[in-house]
């Protein structure tokens, strides 16, 4: 799994590509820590190149929403499809979180 | 068929993966399926640790199958009897500050595999998922 990280105008885009697995999960709790460490509490998320995801990753994305939240920002998501769509849509997380179709209305929502 | 034998942990995660989509391609499962395999077999692998072994570590037993259900894999644990198919699956609920972070995982299983079947053969737990073939 790799991170891309471009800061913009009002938020960091962080592209996340390859698996978010148990095995790879605690590299994002890590990634977090570094968003709110730097005071970047605006985070929008482009999984786009995100071909698989499990429930370890989406525990680790709640964990990074909350605290994100917590520090006053928040997070977006653009870029979902296949698998990962899927996974998202069948454990509510669609209805839980803003979900983009492209990454300037993200930018725009966050 | 022979089946794998490995300690329950997260090291042997692509092990069983592999293992298992070899049999399943040789099945003629749907190569479009193999992402969904890959998720059912990491969300039990999962919940063995987590659960059957709790306290300490153990085995996984990792049995695959053709039959009329299509391809079939058992995981199999030596944990206290557990039946997580026993009770509906339901998602946890609440906005992102209520939501609890677990719960998830059953719900995938169920919802990806087109079958699932529990049973508790002498002091194991055996959890069974099959997809169509081909």
């Amino acid at each position: 799994m790799e991170f891309n990280q471009t800061q913009h105008d009002n938020a960091l885009v962080v592209a996340i590509t390859g698996r978010l697995d148990a095995v790879t999960a605690p590299e994002l709790d890590v990634q977090c820590a570094q968003w709110l460490k730097a005071d970047q509490t605006k985070v929008v998320v482009d999984l786009s190149g995100l071909e698989y995801i499990s429930s370890a990753g989406l525990r680790s994305i709640l964990s990074a929403a909350k605290q994100l939240k917590t520090a006053g920002g928040g997070i977006a998501f653009c870029g979902l499809s296949g698998m990962v769509l899927e996974v998202f849509s069948v454990s509510g997380f669609t209805g839980l979180f803003p979900v983009h179709g492209s990454m300037d209305e993200a930018l725009a929502a966050v | 068929m022979t089946p794998l034998v490995l300690t329950a942990s997260l090291d042997s995660l692509s092990r069983v993966t592999k293992h298992v989509l070899e049999h399943a391609r040789s099945a003629g499962v749907p190569p479009d399926k193999e992402l969904r395999i890959d998720l059912v077999l990491e969300e039990i692998l999962v919940n063995i640790i987590n659960h059957a072994y709790k306290d300490g570590q153990g085995e996984v037993e990792v049995d695959c199958e053709v039959n009329e259900h299509g391809f079939c894999c058992t995981l199999s644990d030596t944990g206290p009897p557990f039946d997580p198919l026993g009770t509906a699956p339901h998602l946890p609920e609440g906005d992102i500050d209520h939501r609890p972070a677990g719960g998830v995982g059953l719900t995938l299983v169920t919802t990806m595999a087109d079958r699932c079947t529990y049973r508790r053969q002498g002091n194991r737990n055996q959890l069974t998922f099959c997809f169509a073939t081909q």
